[in-house]
C-alpha cells in the first residue's frame, strides 16, 4: 500500500511531471492502481499491447529485452520514481521489454485513457513528456556512437596487428611495422574514414601505445595493450 | 638456464616446447597464437600477465625435463 502523501512524494522525483503543483499531483497520484510484485513477477511481456503507463513506487525492477536472435539484454535497472512502459502507451505501440521485479516492489498505474485525461488536464506533461523521449533519444544517439567507436578502434588496432603478422620487426622501442602507411593507407585497409584513423592514432600516441611520429614508420610502443584492445569483447 | 630462457621470444619458447601452450593456458597467458609472439620476450610476457618471470621460467624448466624424462 503507498498512502496519498508518499506517492505524491515519488511523482515529486519523475520528470514527467515537473513543476506540477502539489494539488495536482495529489489528484494524478490518487487515479492510480497499484501493481504489487514479488520477487521475479512481471507486470507486463515484451511485445503485449501496451495499456498502462507505470511509475515504480518502491523497489527494484530489472528491464529485459528480447533481440531478434532470441538474446537476452538487460536494458537498465529501475528504481522509484523511474516510469515503465508509460512512453509507450503514449505512442501507442506494444511494450518494448519485460520488467523483471529484482525484489518486492510498488507500481502505480495508470491506463492509457486515464493518462489522456490528465495530459488534457495538465498541458506542462505534454512537454515534460517531449524533454523525458528528448533525453532518452541523446543516451541512445550516445551509446550507439560509443559501439560504432570501440568496433572502429578494435578494427584499426586488428589493421596494425595484421602488418605486423605480414612484417613486424623488433627494434629498441617496440614493435615497429617498417614500411610505408600512410593514414589514408590505413583508412583503406581498416574500411574506415582518414579522420577516424588520425583521430584514433592520435589518442594511442597519447596513450603511449604507440609511436607515429615519421609516418613511414609506426612503433608499438605497447604491444600486449595494443592485442588487447584488438581483442577486446 | 631460467636467465637464457626467459630472454627467448615467445615463438622461441613455443617452437622449442610445444607443450608449453598447455603451461600458456593455465597462466591464462593469450600468448599461443598471438601476433606479438615473435617480437615479445618471455620475461616481458610475464610482466605483461603479472606473472613472476623467475616462477614461469622455472616451471617451463620443470615441465621441459619431465617431458624429456618421459
Amino acid at each position: 500500500m503507498m498512502d496519498s502523501s508518499a506517492r505524491v512524494s515519488v511523482l515529486q522525483r519523475v520528470p514527467l511531471f515537473q513543476g506540477l503543483p502539489s494539488e495536482s499531483l495529489a489528484r494524478i497520484a490518487g487515479s492510480a492502481l497499484e501493481v504489487r510484485l514479488n520477487r521475479n513477477d512481471s507486470p507486463f511481456r515484451q511485445g503485449d499491447a501496451a495499456t498502462h503507463g507505470h511509475i515504480v513506487g518502491w523497489g527494484r525492477i530489472r528491464l529485459d529485452q528480447a533481440t531478434p536472435d532470441g538474446q537476452n539484454v538487460v536494458l537498465r535497472y529501475m528504481g522509484a520514481g523511474d516510469m515503465l512502459g508509460t512512453v509507450a502507451v503514449l505512442r501507442g505501440i506494444p511494450y518494448p521489454a519485460t520488467p523483471v521485479a529484482v525484489e518486492d516492489s510498488l507500481l502505480l498505474a495508470w491506463s492509457a485513457p486515464r493518462l489522456s485525461e490528465h495530459f488534457a488536464e495538465y498541458p506542462a506533461l505534454a512537454m515534460n513528456a517531449v524533454r523525458v523521449v528528448g533525453s532518452r533519444l541523446e543516451e541512445l544517439q550516445q551509446r550507439l556512437q560509443e559501439v560504432a567507436t570501440q568496433r572502429v578502434e578494435r578494427r584499426l588496432a586488428g589493421t596494425l596487428l595484421r602488418l605486423v603478422r605480414q612484417g613486424g620487426r623488433r627494434g629498441e622501442q617496440g614493435v615497429e611495422i617498417p614500411f610505408a602507411m600512410s593514414r589514408q593507407d590505413l583508412a583503406e585497409l581498416t574500411a574506415t574514414t582518414l579522420h577516424t584513423v588520425s583521430r584514433t592514432l592520435s589518442a594511442w600516441e597519447q596513450q603511449g601505445i604507440i609511436a607515429a611520429r615519421r609516418s613511414s614508420h609506426l612503433v608499438i610502443l605497447q604491444p600486449h595493450r595494443l592485442v588487447a584492445i584488438a581483442e577486446e569483447a | 638456464m631460467e636467465e637464457i630462457i626467459l630472454g627467448l621470444t615467445v615463438s622461441e619458447v613455443l617452437a622449442r616446447w610445444p607443450a608449453s601452450i598447455l603451461l600458456f593456458n593455465r597462466r591464462k597467458m593469450a600468448c599461443p597464437g598471438c601476433a606479438m609472439a615473435p617480437f615479445m620476450t618471455l620475461r616481458e610476457a610475464a610482466r605483461e600477465y603479472g606473472q613472476d618471470a623467475a616462477g614461469l621460467a622455472a616451471e617451463l624448466i620443470g615441465e621441459a625435463e619431465r617431458g624429456a624424462a618421459a
